[in-house]
């Protein structure tokens, strides 16, 4: 008999339903094809390290899952709250609790089941898109990708644990509620939000506290951009800014409108007291969920943002420090066979086109050095002279070097340029510096760090080719150029690898290395595809939840204001007044949880231009904005879409007449 | 005396194809400035339906309603809504307050949602609910409050935008005798005081008793009218009584209704008639002209009888 009643009970509230469905459907569609992916055998293919890209994904689906059975036992809850008369009218005739939640239990699992079928279905169209993302990631040519039993075993275990969490804690509120709970909870008291105006400072407060965490922020980028800050400080400022989002969130749902009700002159005609009297009772009981799901919202807009920035940045990157095929370099004084046999290794994988090789000289002074903290420092710390001697390359070395890159050959006319590799020496004021060498003195051009890394020292000094000439040749370098063929560039990788540690065995360490383009290339796509496909996924749940929590708890409460949005009705409001009316109240509590978190794309975007610039990546400035935008794009799509399913529902609900 | 509601052979019909029920049978009426009229009847006679249809809540199935010479039947729906919102009051069996605005708030929503001046929206409130006497409470909320004392307030939101016809379908009936009792003052009191013309559906012929007018109505029509013109209230009661006897066959055939208080289980007066009669009441006196129990018109269907 509970079974029949549960299957009809499904059936009959299929409108109220078709939120939690849906969102339970597309999470499962989610991780759905994040689980194939995990366990797929493409992956093994598709990434270097498979194993980390693994365990990273997975541990993001169990977290994440673990999110998805909390938000949706919240979410269970609306579901009681619209159904508690009636739950109320199984218990007074004689129904015990214990039948009730079977009820219950059968009906979500009818739910779950059938969710779990649609969520599989659209999953494996998921999959097979969240494959061609991470293919086009990968620049690997788009195959129908095949399906792991491992990931589908492990998206049913996922979803049964989130269905149990999420009955388990439904089970909880229906063994504790009282009848009288049941039958009259609509009809509670409303209580009057306390201290609405330090509500209203807290928001104040928060607001100028998260303005100047992100101004600390920006600050520190450029600390740790130019002057090789680490990270924590970093990271301390996003946990307070975070704390703060909360914080406004709850100022804002507790105090604003609590301090508008209190000048009635301002907003008070038309419905305007009833949309703030609405929205104040829901606002003021739900502050702490709706600054929780500012931070999610948050969470995922910034990790969206992150996640494109880093990929483009990892793009960028891959020029600046492989800008050629292979290049390779070895102290010439113990490992100069190094280079022949290496090139005789890359040659039987790639043709090779041009060879460009070029030398790294020593004055056996340390002049430059000495204009640096870093040298300063280890000064102190009583290290010795040998590793901070001044480095030159010949003008028409560097020349040779550039030009083929894209890059307008120097001149110099008795004048030094300083390249440097690491951005804090462009931080040092090397103006007044002049250079003495063989009675000759060279005064200061420019210090650029915006050439790619040619040369693994910190900073080097480019001269003219005669003041070099009798400087000691300290380490060769090759640049090759290759016909842009595929090759295998793990196996490559592995081979000169092994070359390079027998030479570092006989020579010492670090005394000869190579960078492999294609390489460099795979592991910098494979950080990309990861961060990419885990930012996207964590995005896309975070967002689904956040929307689906709004939408039911706008919908739980539709019964209760069924009736009130009646006697506007009769009192004269309209149907365009009380759709108005209707608009405001939803929209604004839509709203409220979602417009700072879009609103982050704006600082992110400011944060990815200024690492671009930092980071000589300038041709990337402009598609920050881009980046930002199509995230805050489609995220506020999806938002609408939610936006209007709910408004609509809503809308029937309260439909008079 | 100007007529503000004109009800022209109206019937109302619901259901559809062959289960259809007449609610309302072709039913004429008129309501004058500054009338206080009951409707009366047993149930499914008519009464609500009558009161939803003045009400623009409900669309008649044929005839005509006017108001203030508007018809209302030709009105469109954002035309009704304006219509209802500056023309009408209400006052429901529950209340019908927002639980969720302060009895202050509720009672000035009327006069916000035609956008009126803010001060002078004040100076209404302070004014309707000092004479309703619920100005200490407005800054609660309805469930803090009596069952009196909200239904006092919604009479205050009926009349703070001086519509041209109150309404009140059943206003006592979730309400206890005493609080029944002060809540017919209130009526009277605005009806006085106010001049508010008021349109009052009750099943309780102790409530009827308060009104200028009874409506009696059955199967859909007019079955019969009563003034109260010089009469006490007593002998009013007392011929509603007498009408509810004969109209239902029985001594009190109207559903819930409570027993007599000592002061109106008087025996009826002396002289006292019931008319019985069906629709047409156009020669029906005017409130407050005196003439006692109507007369008997050309329409009647029965005689008058002597209780």
């Amino acid at each position: 008999m509970l079974r029949k009643l549960a299957i009809r009970n499904v059936r009959r509230q299929l409108g109220n339903y078709l939120i939690y469905f849906m969102t339970l459907a597309l999470v499962t569609a989610l991780l759905f094809a994040v689980n194939n992916i995990i366990y797929s055998d493409n992956l093994a293919v598709f990434v270097v390290d498979e194993e980390e890209a693994q365990m990273v994904l997975a541990m993001a689906t169990v977290l994440i899952s673990a999110v998805v059975a909390f938000v949706l036992s919240y979410a269970g809850s609306f579901m009681l709250r619209l159904r508690k008369q009636e739950f109320g009218m199984y218990l007074t005739l004689g129904m015990s609790r214990g039948d009730i939640l079977k009820l219950f239990f059968l009906e979500n699992s009818v739910i779950c089941i059938a969710a779990l079928g649609v969520g599989a279905a659209a999953g494996l169209f998921f999959f097979q898109g969240f494959t061609a993302v991470l293919m086009n990631l990968l620049e690997i040519e788009f195959t129908i990708a095949a399906y792991s039993p491992e990931g589908m075993l492990r998206t049913a275990l996922l979803v049964a644990g989130v269905f149990f969490f999420a009955s388990l804690a439904s089970a909880f509120y229906l063994k504790r509620v009282s009848i009288y709970g049941l039958l009259h909870g609509a009809m509670k008291v409303e209580r009057k939000v306390k201290h609405p105006y330090v509500w209203f400072v807290v928001m104040a407060v928060s607001l100028a506290m998260m303005a100047i965490c992100g101004l600390a922020f920006f600050r520190e980028v450029d600390a740790i951009m130019l002057e090789g800050h680490r990270m924590d400080k970093a990271m301390g400022l996003l946990l307070i800014l975070g704390i703060f989002l909360l914080l406004f969130h709850m100022g804002l749902a507790k105090g604003l409108v609590s301090v508008l009700l209190r000048r009635p002159g301002l907003c008070s005609r038309g419905a305007g007291t009833f949309v703030l009297r609405q929205l104040s009772g829901t606002l003021s009981i739900n502050s702490l969920m709706l600054g929780c799901l500012a931070f999610l919202l948050s969470f995922a807009v910034i990790g969206a943002d992150t996640s494109f920035i880093a990929k483009t940045m990892l793009d960028d990157m891959l020029d600046q420090e492989a800008p050629y095929d292979i290049l390779c370099h070895a102290e010439k004084s113990k490992n100069s066979g190094f280079l022949e046999e290496a090139e005789k290794v890359a040659g039987e994988y790639m043709e090779i086109r041009e060879r460009l090789s070029y030398g790294i000289y020593r004055s056996g002074g340390h002049e430059f050095n000495e204009f640096t903290g870093w040298y300063q420092q280890y000064v102190e710390e009583g290290r010795g002279w040998a590793d901070f001697q001044d480095v030159f390359m010949k003008l028409s070395d560097f020349n040779k070097i550039i030009t083929p890159l894209g890059y307008e050959p120097v001149f110099l006319e008795g004048r030094f340029l300083i390249v440097g590799t690491a951005l804090e020496t462009s931080q040092l004021s090397w103006s007044d510096m002049i250079f003495e060498h063989k009675g000759k003195k060279y005064a200061f051009q420019d210090c650029r760090t915006d050439y790619p890394l040619l040369c693994y020292e910190r900073f080097y000094v480019i001269l003219l080719d005669e003041a070099v000439a009798d400087m000691e040749c300290h380490e060769e370098y090759a640049a090759y150029r290759t016909a842009g063929v595929k090759y295998d560039a793990a196996e490559l990788w592995e081979r000169l690898h092994g070359i390079v540690l027998r030479y570092r065995r006989d020579g010492g360490a670090y005394n000869c290395g190579f960078v492999l383009r294609e390489y460099s290339k795979l592991e910098k796509d494979e950080s990309a595809a990861v961060l990419v496909l885990g930012a996207l996924f964590t995005a896309g749940v975070f967002l689904l939840l956040a929307m689906a929590i709004l939408a039911l708890k706008t919908l739980s409460a539709m019964g209760e204001d069924r009736r009130r949005y009646e006697i506007l009705f009769r009192l004269g409001l309209g149907e365009e007044g009380r759709s108005r009316a209707l608009f405001w109240q939803t929209f604004s509590f839509f709203l409220l949880p979602f417009a700072v978190p879009i609103a982050m794309g704006i600082p992110a975007a400011m944060v990815g231009q200024r690492i671009m610039e930092l980071g000589n990546m300038e041709g990337s400035i402009d598609a920050m904005p881009v980046i930002a935008g199509s995230v805050a794009f489609v995220m506020a799509a999806v938002y609408l879409l939610y936006y209007m399913a709910a408004y609509l529902i809503a809308k029937r609900a309260v439909r008079v007449g | 005396m100007e007529k503000v509601l004109e009800v022209r052979n109206v019937t109302k019909y619901y259901g559809g194809g062959s289960v259809v029920a007449k609610a309302l049978d072709g039913i004429s009426l008129s309501v004058e400035k500054g009338e206080f009229t009951a409707v009366m009847g047993p149930s499914g006679s008519g009464k609500s339906t009558l009161l939803n249809v003045i009400a623009t809540i409900d669309r008649v199935s044929a005839g005509e309603i006017l108001l203030r010479g508007k018809r209302l039947t030709e009105m469109k729906e954002k035309e009704l809504s304006v219509f209802r919102r500056d023309q009408l009051g209400f006052v429901f069996q529950e209340y019908n307050l927002l639980d969720t605005l302060t009895v202050g708030e509720n009672i000035v929503l009327p006069l916000n949602l035609r956008r009126a001046d803010y001060q002078e929206s004040r100076k209404k409130l302070e004014q309707v609910s000092e004479a309703l006497e619920v100005a200490d409470q407005l800054d609660k909320f309805p469930g803090e409050l009596s069952g009196g004392q909200r239904q006092r307030a919604a009479c205050a939101r009926a009349i703070i935008t001086d519509p041209a016809l109150v309404l009140a379908d059943e206003p006592t009936g979730a309400l206890d005798s005493r609080n029944s009792k002060k809540l017919m003052e209130t009526f009277r009191s605005m009806n006085r005081a106010f001049g508010s013309t008021i349109l009052m559906v009750t099943h309780d012929p102790v409530v009827g008793s308060y009104a200028d007018r009874v409506l009696f109505l059955k199967d859909g029509k007019v079955w019969n009218e009563l003034y109260r013109g010089d009469r006490s209230r007593q002998a009013v009661y007392r011929e509603i009584m007498a009408v509810s006897a004969a109209l239902g066959g029985e001594g009190a055939f109207m559903e819930g209704e409570e027993p007599l208080a000592a002061e109106t289980a008087a025996p009826m007066p002396e002289g006292t008639s019931v008319c019985y009669g069906g629709p047409g009441m156009e020669g029906a006196p005017a409130a407050g002209e005196g003439r006692g129990l109507m007369g008997k018109d050309a329409s009647m269907e029965g005689e008058v009888s002597k209780c």
